[in-house]
């Protein structure tokens, strides 16, 4: 089944133009890892897939229906990168999560004693249920970035959309986070695009690598990824430490290439 | 005076009810103008409130009701101007808010000048409150709690983050419209009671003093309307009581309030350190 299809999409901010002819298709269980340098497009790319910007040209269809009819945000589970949230609102940790449930709400959207259950099940989850009365206001950055992934998974969407989530949490807690979410893909087959520059810690996980710089670099498997002259070319020499990096996950089918061999702990993280 | 004689004169009950009601109303909306950071939309839409008023007084018309449809089309202006970030929502409201300014100084100069009416309209004549406009600020009143309501949870994710908003499947614009809409009609009403200067006043100070101790929504909600209703009231009765200003009083009472709120958080602050 087809989640998303982008058809010709370009978009400019007064005069830049930041994305240029995006085309690419994501179906049902694809675990997607979207990479590119600081600047490259992709919390834009994001914003357009799901409405909050306007593109100027191109077309953008969700779960089969043209995105200005979508309506089945249930289905959507979206973590922005840097959320702009008021300093005082007076919300705890527990409130915050519950709203995850907004979108399968229709007409009066009143929550219930099923609802708080829920609620406080996948803050359990996620590790997040001992500061659940807290002021989410009050909370470190890495824990606010707990309550805002419990928001987005509690309704367990069918396509997971997450903007560098990994960024204010501690290496364990990363850990974590990329195998809980790769459980959702491989047992309820959850898509997942997933914007992120720790493909050392992903590349095991997912199936697919969409690069983009202001246009798809490269889109496709990870096998062919590990292969593909377009990556080659546009990393230059620092595909060898991608490759070996994820060679040594053991990801990567042997590359004809092999054999220049380089420290594989900083491969992973130049993107 | 005593409360009980104070109260039986007819205009002081109309004064109190409309009182009552326009700070119940700004009370509700002010939690959240503040949170959105729009906490000055009250003093921009007042200052063309201001514009409103004076075409009134030059065309003989009710000047609340010829103030109304102005001061409703200018907040969707404001709305327009800030979505999407084209202008930033304060500068938006800085803009409106002078060209009010400039534009009543305009007509209130062809109608005549600063008579004793336009200077009712600038500090507020609790007073002269009439029935019809009584009646308006019991519909407003019925709206607000009806839309407090129906859209609690979907202005709650609003406030808190537009973006999670509108992926929740929640009509944002449409949320926002509905705010900036009912604080104009709430402006035009808190004009007549406390002033075109103190109108903002109203809608920042009772909100602000309640996210000062309280840490649940509801109680945000709760706090800020009793604050507000307190002052109001009390206000009034001083004003009878010392021969000055209600307007004035009121905000002086609402901002002894804020004063005691502030300390009670410091306090609490220095105990848990
Ligand atoms: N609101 C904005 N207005 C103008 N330019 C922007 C805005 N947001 C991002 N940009 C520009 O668009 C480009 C892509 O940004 P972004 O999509 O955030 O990149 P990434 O998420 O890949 O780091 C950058 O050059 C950035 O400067
Ligand atoms: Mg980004």
């Amino acid at each position: 089944m087809s989640i998303l299809e982008v058809k010709n999409l370009s978009f400019s901010y007064t005069g830049q133009t930041v994305l240029k002819n995006i085309n690419f298709k994501i179906t049902e269980g694809n675990y997607i890892a979207l990479l590119g340098p600081n600047g490259s497009g992709k919390t834009t790319l994001i914003k357009i897939l799901l409405g909050l910007l306007q593109s100027q040209k191109g077309k953008i269809i969700l779960f089969g229906s043209a995105l200005k009819k979508f309506n089945a945000w249930q289905n959507i589970g979206y973590l922005e990168q840097k959320a702009n949230t008021p300093h005082n609102m007076p919300l705890t940790a527990f409130g915050v999560v519950r709203l995850g449930l907004l979108s399968t709400k229709k007409g009066l959207k009143l929550f219930n004693k099923e609802d708080n259950k829920k609620t406080d099940a996948i803050m359990k989850k996620l590790h997040c249920y001992s500061y659940k009365d807290k002021l989410f206001s009050e909370l470190s950055g890495g824990q606010q970035q707990r309550v805002l992934l419990a928001r987005t998974l509690i309704n367990e969407p069918k396509f997971l959309i997450l903007d560098e989530p990994s960024t204010a949490l501690d290496s364990s807690s990363r850990e974590e986070f990329f195998e809980i979410i790769s459980a959702l893909n491989e047992e309820n087959k959850t898509t997942i695009l997933l914007v992120t520059h720790d493909i050392s810690q992903v590349g095991k996980y997912v199936n697919k690598f969409l690069i983009l710089d202001k246009q798809i670099v490269f889109y496709g498997s990870k096998e062919d990824f590990c292969n593909s002259a377009e990556v080659t070319e546009y990393f230059g020499p620092y595909t060898q430490h991608l490759i070996d990096h994820l060679h040594t996950t053991g990801t990567c089918p042997l590359p004809h290439n092999h054999g220049h061999n380089c420290g594989h702990n900083h491969g992973g993280e130049m993107l | 005076m005593s409360f009980a004689e104070f109260i039986s004169y007819g205009f002081v009950q109309r004064a109190l009810i409309s009182g009552v009601l326009v700070s119940l109303i700004t009370a509700l909306l002010g939690v959240f103008l503040v949170l959105k950071r729009l906490s000055l939309l009250g003093d921009s839409l007042s200052h063309i409130a201001l514009s409103g008023v004076a075409v009134g007084l030059l065309l003989n018309v009710t000047p609340v009701f010829c103030a109304l449809p102005i001061v409703m089309l200018s907040s969707l202006g404001v709305f327009k101007l800030s979505k999407n970030n084209k202008i930033y929502a304060d500068s938006a409201l800085g803009i409106v808010s002078s060209a009010g300014i400039a534009l009543g100084l305009i007509v209130a100069a062809l109608a005549g000048g600063f008579n004793t009416d336009l200077m009712g309209f600038l500090f507020g004549n609790i007073l002269t409150v009439s029935t019809s406009e009584t009646i308006l600020s019991i519909v407003v009143f019925l709206i607000v709690i009806a839309c407090l309501y129906f859209f609690y949870n979907a202005l709650i994710a609003t406030v808190f983050d537009e973006n999670f908003a509108k992926t929740a499947g929640v009509d944002v614009d449409k949320i926002n419209i509905l705010l900036v809409l009912l604080s104009a009609v709430v402006v035009v009403l808190a004009v007549k009671t406390v002033g075109i200067m103190l109108v903002s006043a109203l809608i920042i100070i009772p909100p602000t003093s309640a996210l000062q101790i309280a840490k649940k929504f509801k109680s945000v909600l709760i706090y800020s309307c009793a604050f507000s209703v307190f002052a109001t009231v009390g206000g009034l009765y001083l004003s009878f009581i010392f021969n000055l200003p209600p307007s004035a009083l009121i905000i002086v009472l609402e901002l002894i309030i804020l004063c005691v709120c502030g300390l009670i958080k410091y306090g609490k602050a220095r105990k848990t350190n």
